[in-house]
């Protein structure tokens, strides 16, 4: 892992795997996409109790994983930051966090929408929707302090901080239906015990993940890949100010 | 067809979701991509240009 991490650490190396991986990513996820749409919206079967509101579980529940891993990635980032103070690491939490608060914002609005008719509300206070507000805000936190110091490095440090505190809250979120009383469904797919879905809607459900988890995986990479050549231009700069 | 778009009486939560779900999706291809080509653009970045 760390040998894996050390190759891939060097920015020009990154550079080279990455224009490699982002276009296989990219036609990857459009084709998922399209057989996912096919999937979720025609050929899998309405609940027998929901009925065809259980059709927006196919968006909401990949966004809630990628906005879960994502900040996963974003802690994990945050440490190789703060205690190895590889600027690529940095980079890479600074690519994560608008994507990653991006995909929790789309579970809240979307849960909100599936809340509704089947629920009878739009929001209530329990612990799975408060925790993952919660994350929300800790990537905003994130991004207001990485872009919020006159000294980038000192933003950088205080917001890896944060995202680090952050991640006590991912078993929160992801226990919070165990732990808690709450009006939001347990756990139907890792749960001990088996999953508790049909296949006919975790098919589904996995091919829309899949073209998410690629999407997100582009624009990662792409806005990485914009964010060296920016940091390499602004360097460049400096360097032909001090001469 | 009409059923398909009524969704069973839940037509405007599932088409909601999925056009806020896919336009983040859209707007943020959209974003990356203008940035890409800004920095593209930027004559300083030929290391950039020969990559992509």
């Amino acid at each position: 892992m760390t040998g894996l991490f050390d190759s891939l650490a060097n920015p020009t190396r990154f550079r080279t795997v990455s224009a490699v991986i982002r276009p296989f990513c990219f036609w990857a996820a459009a084709i998922f996409f399209i057989f996912g749409l096919y999937l979720a919206l025609l050929a899998s079967p309405p609940d027998y109790q929901q009925g065809d509101a259980v059709r927006i579980m196919y968006v909401h529940v990949p966004a809630a994983w990628l906005g879960l891993s994502s900040y996963l990635g974003l802690g994990l980032c945050a440490l190789f930051y703060v205690v190895w103070r590889h600027p690529l690491a940095n980079i890479a939490a600074r690519a994560i966090a608008p994507i990653g608060a991006g995909f929790t914002a789309l579970t809240l609005i979307t849960g909100s929408l599936w809340g509704y008719p089947i629920w009878g509300t739009w929001w209530v206070w329990d612990a799975r929707l408060t925790s993952m507000l919660v994350l929300l805000f800790f990537f905003i936190g994130y991004i207001a302090l990485e872009t919020g110091f006159e000294r980038p490095e000192r933003g950088a440090r205080m917001a890896s901080i944060l995202a680090l505190v952050g991640v006590l809250n991912l078993p929160i979120v992801k226990f919070s239906v165990d732990w808690w009383n709450t009006l939001h469904q347990p756990a139907s797919i890792l749960r001990s015990g088996g999953m508790a879905i049909d296949v006919s809607m975790l098919w589904p459900l996995f091919t829309m993940f899949a073209g998410f988890q690629l999407f997100f995986i582009w624009v990662v990479l792409h806005r990485m890949h914009w964010m060296l050549s920016e940091r390499r231009r602004v360097a460049g700069k400096a360097r032909a100010k001090a001469m | 067809m009409t059923s398909f778009i009524d969704m069973g009486g839940y037509g405007l939560y599932v088409w909601l979701s999925y056009a806020l779900s896919f336009a983040f999706v859209i707007g943020a291809a959209a974003h990356t991509w203008q940035r890409a080509r800004k920095h593209k653009k930027n004559k300083g970045l030929k290391e950039y240009t020969e990559q992509t």
